[in-house]
């Protein structure tokens, strides 16, 4: 980043009140993309999809780098925290627009007085934001009857990398080519910034219906919730606790009553929660879970194919060493420690070099490369 | 292409997939110079020839297809994937000649794992050889086009098709779940069927119709065969009580196979109620909607308008259709149950008559087009789909934009929470073939640009082919058509692969 800025200030772009902080660097308000090398990392706060196309402009003449996340040595972190208007959700149409900058707490309680959910939510996610939830590992998805994967995005709003705005069409399905939405969903940033998105909510559920079945150990809760997620409707959520020796599951919509029959038996209570290994993985990780010793599980999005899922661990200490056995075995990390889209899960061939073509492709001037 | 170069081409070819699998005759070359685009039929009764390949290869390996691929690229050889040709938007017709490379020797069904719900299917094999295998497992996909005979995997999955059923079990981008494919480059790809942290490029491939790559098998996800179904016939008040109960039936959390409303006009051609006296459509329309079209629809449809009017006195009733499968006739009668609450707050019960015809004839209706152009007419289908918002707007727009050119009728199928699709069906009348092509023009221009104003996406499963491309730059505005560039510079960087479709 040697290139002379040739027109002006993060602060030109966005307004001096958005530029929050020059860490060991200019004072706020003076930051330079030509002074970011010198070890500066600057934080700027965009109050709209306006802002952040300007100020992706000027990166690219001053050869800057954006990304949306803690700051970092070289780059401009974007806090998108003022991106955070929710619209009132659609009763009719189940959506909800909500800028990405939104939490997803606050958009489930706006979901809430109308009557609808975003679904079951890690714990983690709660306090995630819209941007970081779509444009993350998990790419925004929950289950939905009868037991398939969908992202909550209906449709997107971003800026690209030439700072113009991407948005497409909000209709249910479409063949008009490729979806183009996946380069947004799970790209992390790399071909844009999410500035807003519509999102699917489910009606909240009419019949609820909870079980919990005795199981002797971690391996027979994953069969139980295995066969409960191939039965086709899988319970909305899941949660085992090797104290307890129980598996609990929760049931909603049509015939939750006869499905939490089928599952087992009796009603259940709540209990305090703890250290958190948040992953995603097939069922075939799951199966092979119980090297990493959790105490509990809780599980969302189960599917065919397999299932987000937080596993508590008794000790914090452990998280580490767990999420590298975690990864040994097949899951996703999502959290602690960040997540990399990993080409060994999935992708063989030309998938990972064609990806990386493409990404050079959609910002030559690696406004957003890491 | 001069006799000595198609000499070569054929040798080289030979040499790649073997002498039995490679055509140049004039015959095959006419054959795959169309798709079924309802305008190549014209040309076709006319015996006009308008695109033709220079050769037709079968491959029957990926790495067949692969230097095919290397050998069109060297060569600056335009490629068509071609499935079964079943593409209604001249999706798989040769543009620019070239190499079309015909799939379907590639057309086994690889495994069958219904224990973790999947099977690993090559993309030549066509839809109803693959359900009859599965059934050997009794597993289904659950997709079934109309067009299930004369469809491949590889070409539902090109164009992001979808089945009857897909209120339950989804499109064809639902249920896949990986595929292998070779790029504009011939380099193979393989994704999936393990789900990937981060971008699904499952979800660019899919929708690509031919433009980034060959596909050559795909891994589904597949279901236990239904054993026990409950169903029934409606007949809604009007369309919009129609539409309502579709989205209540979503909204109760109900996904039942099948859920389809028939606008009165086509629910007389689905004829699945039977009349009462009042409910019997006018004479010329009865005619028009004969079974098998009479040789006189075009006479009588010689003033669309007129005949539209004649329509609007048809009582606004629509049947509506629904069926839970399952493996238990009792929960399937229980969800079964549960909607009916729903529908009869908007229609009357039918009983089960109208379900059980509409299973008989599922896949018949879309047949009888060639029918339709020997008795001087035109018809074409057109696919959209909207949110719950905006359906009936564009349900009205595309009605009134075509009222002169063409009877027009239209279902509704395929829901979501959000919103379902509509199918539009356009009968026009054909004097001449000229006056007929002119009316199809301005008909189809006139009901596209209406769907998409009133918020219609501007297709729901047919896909964009060569007819729709010119209007995808209102679908996915510039910045989305710079990224579909930038994606298939990615994925073919010599524009070899299908030229002239999605991107005109
Ligand atoms: C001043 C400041 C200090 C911070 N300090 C810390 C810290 O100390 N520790 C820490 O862990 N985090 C820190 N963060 C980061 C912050 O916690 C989150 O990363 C950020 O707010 C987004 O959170 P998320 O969970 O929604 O997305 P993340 O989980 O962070 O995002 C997931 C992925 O998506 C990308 N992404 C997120 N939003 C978008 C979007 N709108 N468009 C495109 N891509 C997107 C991210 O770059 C990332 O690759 C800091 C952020 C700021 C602004
Ligand atoms: C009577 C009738 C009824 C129909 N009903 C339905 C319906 O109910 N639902 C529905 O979705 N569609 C329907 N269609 C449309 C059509 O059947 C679908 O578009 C189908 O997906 C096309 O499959 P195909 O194998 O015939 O592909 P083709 O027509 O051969 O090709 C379609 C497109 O896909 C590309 N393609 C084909 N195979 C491959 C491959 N292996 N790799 C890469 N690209 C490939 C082609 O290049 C072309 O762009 C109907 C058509 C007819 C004629």
């Amino acid at each position: 980043m040697t290139a002379a800025l040739d027109s002006g200030p993060a602060w030109q772009a966005t307004g001096p009140d958005a530029v929050l902080t020059a860490l060991a660097g200019a004072p706020v308000g003076q930051v330079r993309f030509a002074e970011l090398p010198e070890g500066t990392a600057a934080v700027v706060k965009p109050a709209s999809a306006d802002d952040l196309q300007r100020l992706v402009s000027l990166a690219q003449r001053a050869r800057g780098r954006v990304l949306v996340g803690p700051p970092r040595l070289g780059f401009v972190a974007l806090d998108l925290s003022e991106l955070d208007q929710i619209e009132r959700p659609d009763e009719k149409t189940c959506l909800v627009q909500a800028g990405s900058g939104a939490l997803l707490e606050a958009v489930e309680a706006r979901a809430i007085q109308a009557g609808l959910t975003l679904g079951p939510l890690l714990p983690g996610y709660r306090a995630k934001r819209v941007g970081g939830w779509l444009a993350g590992p998990t790419r925004g998805e929950r289950t939905i009857p009868p037991g398939r994967l969908e992202t909550a995005a209906i449709a997107l709003e971003a800026v690209l990398w030439d700072a113009s705005l991407y948005r497409s069409k909000q209709t249910p399905r479409s063949a008009t080519g490729p979806d183009l939405d996946h380069l947004l969903l799970g790209g992390e940033g790399r071909f844009g910034i999410v500035t807003r998105a519509t999102l699917r909510l489910f009606p909240r559920a009419l019949v609820e219906a909870a079980a919990a079945r005795s199981v002797a150990s971690l391996k027979e809760a994953i069969e139980a919730c295995h066969e409960a997620a191939k039965a086709g409707l899988p319970p909305a959520e899941a949660r085992w606790d090797r104290v307890r020796g129980t598996v609990e599951a929760r049931f909603t919509g049509m015939g939750a009553a006869a499905r939490a029959r089928r599952f087992g038996g009796q009603e259940i209570g709540g209990r305090k929660v703890r250290a958190h290994l948040e992953v995603a993985g097939s069922w075939r990780a799951w199966h092979a879970a119980s090297p990493l010793r959790p105490e509990a599980f809780e599980l969302v999005a189960l599917h065919a194919d397999g299932a987000f899922g937080a596993l508590e661990l008794v000790d914090p200490a452990e998280a580490e060493r767990a999420s590298e056995h975690a990864r040994a075995i097949g899951f996703a990390v999502v959290s602690p420690g960040r997540l990399r889209p990993d080409p060994a899960v999935g992708w063989t061939g030309a998938a990972l070099p064609l990806y990386r073509e493409l990404a050079r492709l959609a910002d030559p001037s690696g406004v957003f490369a890491r | 292409m001069r006799p000595a170069e198609l000499e070569s081409l054929r040798r080289d070819l030979e040499r790649i997939s073997g002498i039995r699998n490679v055509a140049l005759s004039a015959p095959t070359r006419a054959l795959y110079g169309r798709d079924l685009y309802p305008k190549a039929q014209v040309w076709q009764r006319r015996g006009e020839v308008r695109y033709a390949p220079d050769v037709v290869v079968w491959p029957g390996t990926v790495d067949e297809v692969q230097r095919i691929v290397r050998y069109a690229r060297a060569r600056h050889l335009p490629l068509t994937p071609f499935g079964a040709g079943s593409s209604v938007v001249a999706g798989a017709m040769p543009l620019r000649a070239g190499i079309t490379v015909d799939l379907k020797r590639m057309g086994r069904l690889l495994s069958v794992d219904l224990a973790s719900r999947r099977a690993v299917v090559q993309a030549g094999m066509v839809g109803q050889r693959l359900e009859d295998e599965l059934m050997r497992s009794y597993a289904t996909l659950g997709h079934f086009p109309s067009s299930i005979y004369c469809s491949t995997v590889g070409g539902w999955v090109a164009a992001r098709s979808a089945g009857q059923l897909s209120s339950h079990y989804g499109k064809i981008e639902d249920m896949l779940l990986g595929l292998t494919a070779v790029t504009g480059t011939g380099d193979e790809l393989r994704v999936g069927p393990e789900r990937s942290p981060g971008p699904d490029l499952l979800q660019l491939l899919c929708g690509s119709e031919g433009t980034l790559a060959v596909i050559t098998d795909a891994t589904l996800s597949i279901h236990p065969l239904p054993t026990a179904r409950a169903m029934r016939g409606f007949r809604m008040r009007s369309v919009a009580a129609g539409v309502e109960a579709l989205r209540l039936v979503f909204r109760a959390g109900l996904r039942p196979q099948v859920l389809r409303l028939y606008d009165p006009l086509d629910s007389l051609s689905a004829g699945s109620e039977r009349q009462g006296r009042e409910e019997r459509p006018p004479r010329l329309v009865a005619q028009a909607l004969g079974r098998a079209a009479s040789k006189s629809l075009g006479y009588a449809l010689f003033s669309p308008a007129l005949v539209n009017r004649a329509l609007d006195l048809v009582p606004p009733r629509s049947l509506l259709v629904v069926s839970f499968e399952g493996d238990s006739r009792a929960t399937c009668e229980e969800e079964l149950h549960a909607a009916m609450d729903i529908l009869r707050e908007g229609g009357t019960d039918l009983g089960e008559g109208p379900a059980r015809r509409w299973y008989l004839r599922r896949h018949s209706q879309s047949y009888k087009q060639s029918a339709v152009f020997a008795a001087r007419a035109w018809v074409d289908t057109m696919e959209v789909a909207a949110t719950w918002d905006r359906v009936l707007s564009v349900f009205e727009a595309v009605r009134r934009a075509v009222y002169r050119e063409a009877m027009v009728l239209c279902h509704f199928s395929h829901a979501y929470l959000e919103g379902c699709s509509l199918y539009f069906t356009f009968i026009g009348p054909a004097p001449t073939v000229q006056k007929g092509e002119e009316d199809y023009d301005r008909a189809w221009r006139a009901g596209m640009q209406a769907a998409q104003e009133a918020g219609a996406t501007l297709s729901h499963h047919h896909g964009v082919g060569a007819t729709k491309a010119r209007r995808l730059p209102d679908e996915l505005g510039d910045a989305g058509m710079r990224l579909l560039r930038l994606v298939k510079r990615t994925f073919d960087p010599d524009g070899i692969l299908n030229p002239g479709k999605l991107l005109a």
